[in-house]
């Protein structure tokens, strides 16, 4: 203990030189890889295959896909502030702290790129919650992969855009920039980009291709965490497209064993679980337990705005249909009112 | 032992329906209490029921359930348990308590039941399930089942009696005898239980677990015996005539309670049924053994939960003392005093409490009616008992029947609550308590009435009206006044000290309030001197200090000053802890600055204790200081005084937690200091930081003065743009938060006059920005003219806003011209670029239609010090033309010949001069529209406001004719010139003041020595009448 007390200063004195001597030399920006710690260097190129870093001297490249965030030397404040909120969810705060900046201003391409990103998420993330307009995010989505088709984020905008496409109920669209992630560079993008085609295939009724691109995604052996939730998404895709192709046995298996092993904490995907129980049950006409699925989505799990809405439209008439038109009616009001731009 | 009477863990073993139970018991047999607390019985027992599952993976049924409860979805909740097996990783002791679930969830509709056919058939679907779930007998919830069938049985059957069925009472009393069978068989399980226990000896130290296993099963044992009398004396209620008809009944509850009370008097339920034993007793005929129930209740120990219990039993035994002929008063009203006078705030709304009232108050009323009562005895009976009654009209429940009957009886209208005689002065007060209770009485009534003054006059009330309430509010005073002076005389003794102090401090409060200052004083200062380092003391001793203080305003500083001082030295060392002492004090300090006793207030600024009373005087002492500094005359002493303000101004600001407006103008004095010595850094931290900070707080709060906000965004842009000079600053961030500052000033300046007030407002920008200039040394000059410019750009090249741009140009002109070398009339380097680009932006400016007024003044201005004298003239020209008697435009115009003519060739000299003499550009009608030096003095002559235009004007007649008479090398003219200074010397000895008489003497100097005359100047000083003549 004493010891510890002694060489206390000198350990202060050393973090205190290792702390500010370096970014009063040089030029450093910092990276936040998905898995492992930040990393600071000098971002040496960009593409849309990834970035790649200076770090001490030589270089390290880091795939698109496999970055969080990048915190730029020359970062405003406003930006700093911008990329926090959106990354923490809190879309309208981010956009009131992004707004004030003038990207031409920005001191750097990487700057600007990465600030026209922030907004360009965060317009779309509104518009998808049903807060925003869905036509003009698209807008700024497609002027961003147009003029940064460089840029780390081009394929983080393209599933945007597939998104903001499958929203609007344009699937064509969003078959074209869903397809368009398998050439990204990580194999969670590449498998994303399964997962969101084959969910627009099944909304379009196309259950049997949805249903084998699904099943190819359950049948792969996968370790990352962002890996496991989406063949856990696919898997309750798969649930859904087994019961709308009148294979409701094996349908309720797999959600039965999905709900086993629940996390709740993952609403996200719970409530794809219960929506996926709720369209099964649907498909075998018992009503009521479509009813109690889709309201453990409306009650439990209903941050995730595209599942919610999903759930209410159903209990809105499912609801009509078992003889309870007030709690339809609320359904719909809480649909209004809640995502505005999504109630039609 | 958990649930003993001295246990305080036991509290949280009693669950809210026994609560609501016990509390029942202290009603009058009428079970209003459930009815009246019905959906809150109902929601306490959702509580108890609510399960404690431990989270798992796997359907989330409890939460769900929950959920759906909260959603009012019960339907869906029953639907959910039916098919609850299908769902994978449910619990299996959920499960497996699925009809107790069920029970819940109908527990749970009853609450939001529409009608009373849906709230009875949620009722038996909830016994029913609770009835089945009771056949697993081993279930490890099945007691608190059974429990809680017993309490939804028995509020079932309050439920039925306070409907309007036919046949309720009957259908209640069946609903009170199952829920006493379900109680009993409680009670049987349990006995069982703990004998067995009892037979196996269990060590709590050694099996702690099964100690408390033990003590749970005791206390619900208890609780199931006293719910076990209550079910049975609740269904004896239910006849018309429970002795006749319910005997059985009331045997079998008071056996229980005997029971309970003999051999449980250690535990919370065996203490408390002392008071059920008596009013069975009661009911049975047993008067005697009644009372002695009700008597062992009160010598129960004092403990809060017995509260309730003792305040019935001594309702019950005031009314027995009150039903007897003649009534007992005295004795009834003995026995309520106890709980009246001691009853707690959480307290005072209980029912048991409103009945404890109502029969304190036919209590009074009896000693009001009885023969040997003394006619003052009887209005303070009849008072006393109006004063419970209102009190106990306040709040809802059944005694608001009998209430307003008695108040009726009394010729108190029913909805007349403000309806309160007060005693009065003319009461001659029994004793020094009975002074101080009706001086009290008086005193809380004043109170009220000097809200409903405040609000008068908040409202406008009509002048007679507040004058007829101020005019009770005085008499009630007086007559408080009266009675504490009666009541003090009668002090022996036996009186307490603090009750004759508080007697005094009341009596203090109240002279001061009637604004008898002297006797406030000495009351206050005799309390203060005789009780020190007591509350009642320091109180006496500020209220004493805060006479003086206003006595001062009338009497003679001289003669208090040193009282005061004296009392208020006394004070703050007495209670040199106490932060009411520290403003006695401050009254001290107050008055020393009122003086200018800078030194005086600051020593005792220093004595005072840290904290936030020394910091508001810290606050204050450092803005005195910086107006001293601004006055002072003396570089060195204004520096080191402007060094004390931060010094003071920033320690009066540590710690502060709450901001008021005084706050922001010190904080906003702080940020001035720090400019003034040069930190702007440091002004823009006070100006923005996030407590005290004006510019963030402004927002919060009000606005300390009308013109304070314009000068605050002033003084944040001066210092933001003091900071650009800074190396290491942000410039383009800089620039932005001083463009907000902008913005943030012209939004100051709104209103209908707003745009007057955003020029005035500019002006003094410009005004300031040229004194940091002027004050500032060469480089730190060009530092910060650099840094303005750079702002002025930015905000030219981003407005339109005509008096912004007026703004603009203006304060480039003023840092154009401070940039000048003194001496010099034509600018060069960056003065020269400075005033250029002044000139283009008045120039633009003289486009717009709404640009202000003086913008051809300023742009000719700009023209004149760049040099281009005659497009200048043209300017001043025009304008003189449309407007002759603008005076700082017929100066700058005769300046302009008078410079112009200095950089003319010889042969136009002297044409020139004379120009600036006898003006030029003649107009229409023939005379010159600009007027020249001559005709300037001659107009500003006779007018005070105008004396140093007049001078100057004098001065420059005998320049430009001296310099005429040179160029013309004609010797005459240079002898007119110094005529012409010595005839104003003459008439004006002192000439304008040491500057210009200096400016003259130079001057004359130069003229004599030109004129080949010993260089005399001016003669010496004049004497003091010529002065005073001046």
């Amino acid at each position: 203990m004493t010891y510890r007390y002694r060489i206390a200063p000198v350990v202060l004195c050393l973090f205190a030189v290792t702390v500010f001597a370096p970014t009063a030399l040089a030029q450093t920006d910092r990276l936040f890889p998905t898995d492992g710690d930040m990393v600071l260097g000098k971002i040496k190129s960009v593409s849309k295959s990834g970035v790649v870093l200076t770090v001490s001297g030589k270089d390290q490249t880091f795939p698109a896909g496999t970055i969080t965030k990048i915190l730029f030397q020359g970062d405003p404040t406003a930006l700093t502030e911008g990329r926090e909120s959106a990354l923490d969810g809190q879309f309208d705060q981010a956009l009131e702290e992004l707004r004030t900046l003038k990207i031409d201003d920005l001191p750097r391409d990487v700057i600007k790129a990465d600030a026209q990103f922030y907004i360009v998420l965060s317009q779309a993330k509104q518009a998808l919650a049903g807060r925003g307009d869905l036509a003009s995010a698209a807008k700024s989505a497609l002027n961003f992969a147009r003029s940064q088709s460089n840029s780390w984020r081009f394929f983080d905008v393209a599933k945007l855009l597939g998104d903001l496409a499958a929203a609007a109920g344009n699937a064509d669209q969003a078959l074209k920039y869903y397809g368009s992630l398998r050439s990204a560079p990580s194999p969670e993008m590449k498998i994303q980009s399964v997962y969101e085609t084959s969910m627009v295939q099944l909304s379009k009724g196309d259950i049997e291709t949805a249903q084998k691109q699904l099943q190819q995604i359950v049948g792969l052996k996968v370790t990352s965490a962002e890996s496991v939730r989406l063949k856990n998404l696919a898997k309750a895709g798969l649930a859904v497209a087994l019961a709308r192709g009148d294979k409701q046995g094996e349908s309720n298996q797999l959600i039965n064993e999905m709900i086993e092993t629940l996390n709740p904490a993952d609403t996200v995907v719970a409530a794809r679980i219960y929506n996926a129980q709720g369209a099964a049950m649907e498909a075998a006409g018992d009503d009521e337990g479509a009813i109690l699925a889709y309201l453990h989505t409306h009650l439990m799990f209903s941050s995730d705005a595209e599942s919610h809405v999903l759930a209410l439209r159903r209990l809105a008439d499912l609801w009509t249909r078992v003889g309870k038109p007030d709690r339809a009616a609320q359904a719909r009001g809480e649909l209004q009112q809640r995502y505005p731009g999504l109630s039609g | 032992m958990l649930n003993r009477i001295d246990s305080s863990a036991r509290e949280t073993l009693i669950s809210h329906p026994q609560r609501l139970i016990e509390q029942r018991d202290h009603r009058d047999g009428t079970l209003a209490t459930i009815r009246a607390a019905l959906p809150v019985t109902i929601a306490a027992v959702m509580i108890v029921l609510s399960p404690n599952w431990a989270h798992a993976d796997g359907e989330p049924a409890e939460s769900f359930l929950k959920q759906l409860r909260a959603a009012g979805l019960h339907d869906q909740a029953i639907t959910y348990l039916d098919r609850l097996d299908r769902y994978p990783g449910v619990d299996a002791e959920l499960l497996s308590a699925v009809a107790l679930e069920k029970a819940q969830t109908h527990i749970d509709s009853i609450i939001t039941a529409r009608t009373a056919s849906q709230r009875d058939q949620a009722f038996d679907a909830a016994m029913e399930q609770l009835q089945v779930f009771l056949k697993k007998k081993n279930h490890p919830r099945a007691s608190e089942a059974q429990t809680q069938l017993g309490k939804l049985q028995m509020v079932r059957g309050a439920q039925l009696l306070a409907g309007d069925q036919d046949d309720a009472e009957k259908a209640a009393r069946q609903s009170f005898l199952d829920a006493a069978k379900t109680f009993d068989a409680i009670i049987e399980t349990l006995r069982g239980k703990l004998s067995s226990m009892q037979g196996a000896r269990i060590d709590p130290k050694k099996e702690p677990e099964k100690a408390a296993q033990r003590d749970q099963y005791r206390f619900e044992f208890l609780q199931a015996q006293v719910n076990a009398g209550e079910a049975r004396l609740s269904a004896a209620e239910t006849f018309p005539n429970p002795q006749k008809n319910a005997k059985n009944l009331l045997t079998e509850a008071l056996d229980r309670y005997t029971d309970l009370s003999e051999k449980y008097e250690k535990y919370v339920q065996g203490a408390s049924a002392f008071f059920p034993r008596g009013r069975v007793e009661q009911m049975l005929g047993q008067k005697e053994k009644a009372v002695e129930s009700f008597t062992r209740m009160l010598e129960q120990p004092d403990a809060d939960d017995l509260r309730p219990a003792k305040i019935g039993a001594t309702i019950r035994l005031m009314e027995m003392e009150l039903a007897k002929k003649p009534p007992k008063f005295n004795e009834a009203l003995k026995l309520g005093e106890e709980f009246t006078t001691t009853v707690r705030p959480n307290e005072r709304s209980l029912p048991a409490v409103q009945d404890l009232r109502l029969v304190m108050a036919k209590a009074h009323l009896a000693n009001r009616d009885a023969k040997s009562t003394k006619p003052p005895q009887k209005k303070r009976a009849t008072a006393e008992a109006r004063k419970l009654l209102l009190e106990a009209k306040k709040y809802p429940g059944d005694h608001i029947k009998d209430t307003e009957a008695l108040l009726a009886d009394m010729g108190i209208s029913a909805t007349d609550e403000a309806d309160v005689q007060l005693p009065s002065a003319t009461d001659d007060p029994e004793s020094f308590d009975a002074a101080l209770a009706s001086a009290r009485e008086l005193w809380t009534g004043s109170e009220s009435l000097q809200k409903q003054v405040t609000a008068l006059e908040k409202a406008n009330a009509a002048k007679d009206e507040i004058q007829r309430v101020e005019q009770s509010l005085t008499e009630i005073r007086g007559d408080a006044i009266t009675l504490l002076r009666r009541g003090l005389s009668m002090i022996d003794g036996k009186t307490r000290t603090e009750t004759a102090n508080e007697a005094r401090q009341l009596l203090t409060y109240l002279l001061f309030s009637q604004d008898q200052l002297w006797e406030s004083h000495v009351v206050g200062g005799f309390l203060a001197r005789t009780s020190p380092g007591t509350d009642a003391g320091l109180r006496g001793g500020l209220l004493s200090l805060s006479s003086l203080q206003k006595l001062i305003g009338d009497e003679a500083v001289d003669r208090l000053m040193p009282e005061l001082e004296s009392l208020g030295n006394y004070l703050a060392t007495t209670w040199p802890e106490d932060p009411k002492a520290a403003m006695a004090k401050g009254i001290l300090i107050r008055l020393a600055l009122s003086q200018d006793q800078f030194d005086k207030a600051a020593r005792m600024i220093d004595e005072m204790p840290a904290g936030a009373e020394k910091n508001s005087f810290l606050r204050i002492q450092g803005q005195l200081k910086y107006q001293q500094a601004r006055q002072s005359d003396d570089d060195q002493a204004t520096e080191t005084l402007m060094k004390q303000a931060i010094s003071d101004l920033s320690s009066g600001f540590e710690n502060l937690t709450l901001v008021a407006p005084a706050d922001l103008q010190a904080a906003l004095v702080l940020a001035k200091a720090h400019l003034a010595v040069d930190q702007p850094g440091a002004a823009v931290r006070v100006l923005e930081h996030p407590k005290f900070g004006p510019v963030k707080q402004s927002k919060n709060i009000d606005a300390p003065s009308e013109g304070f906000m314009p000068e605050l965004y002033r003084k944040q842009l001066q210092a933001l743009v003091g900071q650009m000079t800074n190396a290491e600053g942000d410039t383009d961030k800089l620039v932005r938060r001083a463009s907000k500052a902008m913005d943030d000033l012209r939004a100051s300046a709104s209103g209908p006059d707003g745009k007057r007030r955003l020029l005035a407002i500019f002006l003094s920008l410009a005004t300031d920005i040229r004194e940091q200039l002027d004050n500032a040394n060469p480089q730190r000059k060009s530092q910060l003219i650099k840094a303005f410019r750079v702002f002025l750009e930015r905000i030219a090249d981003s407005t339109k806003d005509p008096a912004t741009l007026m703004w603009v140009g203006q304060t480039m002109m003023e840092m154009g011209e401070s940039s000048m070398p003194p001496g010099t009339n034509v600018a060069a380097g960056e003065a020269k670029d400075l005033l250029t680009m002044a000139s283009e932006t008045f120039e633009k400016l003289k486009d717009y239609p709404e640009a202000p007024k003086t913008t051809p003044f300023l742009y000719g201005k700009t023209l004149r010090l760049s040099g281009g004298y005659s497009k200048a003239l043209d300017e001043f020209e025009d304008l003189l033309r449309a407007k002759p008697t603008m005076l700082d435009a017929q100066i700058e115009a005769a300046r302009t010949y008078e410079q112009w003519a200095a950089t003319l060739p010889a042969k136009f000299k002297g044409n020139a001069y004379k120009a600036a003499l006898m003006g030029g550009r003649p107009g229409d009608n023939k005379k010159n529209v600009i007027w020249g030096w001559g005709k300037i003095s001659q107009v500003t002559q006779r007018s005070p406001q105008f004396r140093d235009a007049f001078f100057d004007a004098r001065y420059h007649i005998a320049l430009c004719r001296f310099l005429q008479g040179k160029a013309i090398n004609d010797k005459r003219v240079i002898e007119k010139s110094k005529s012409d200074i010595t005839s104003v010397a003459n008439l004006f000895p002192e000439l304008g003041g040491p500057e210009q008489r200096q400016k003259f003497d130079d001057l004359l100097k130069q003229i004599q020595r030109e004129l080949g005359e010993a260089p005399q100047g001016l003669p010496a000083t004049p004497p003091a009448e010529a002065q005073a003549a001046n």
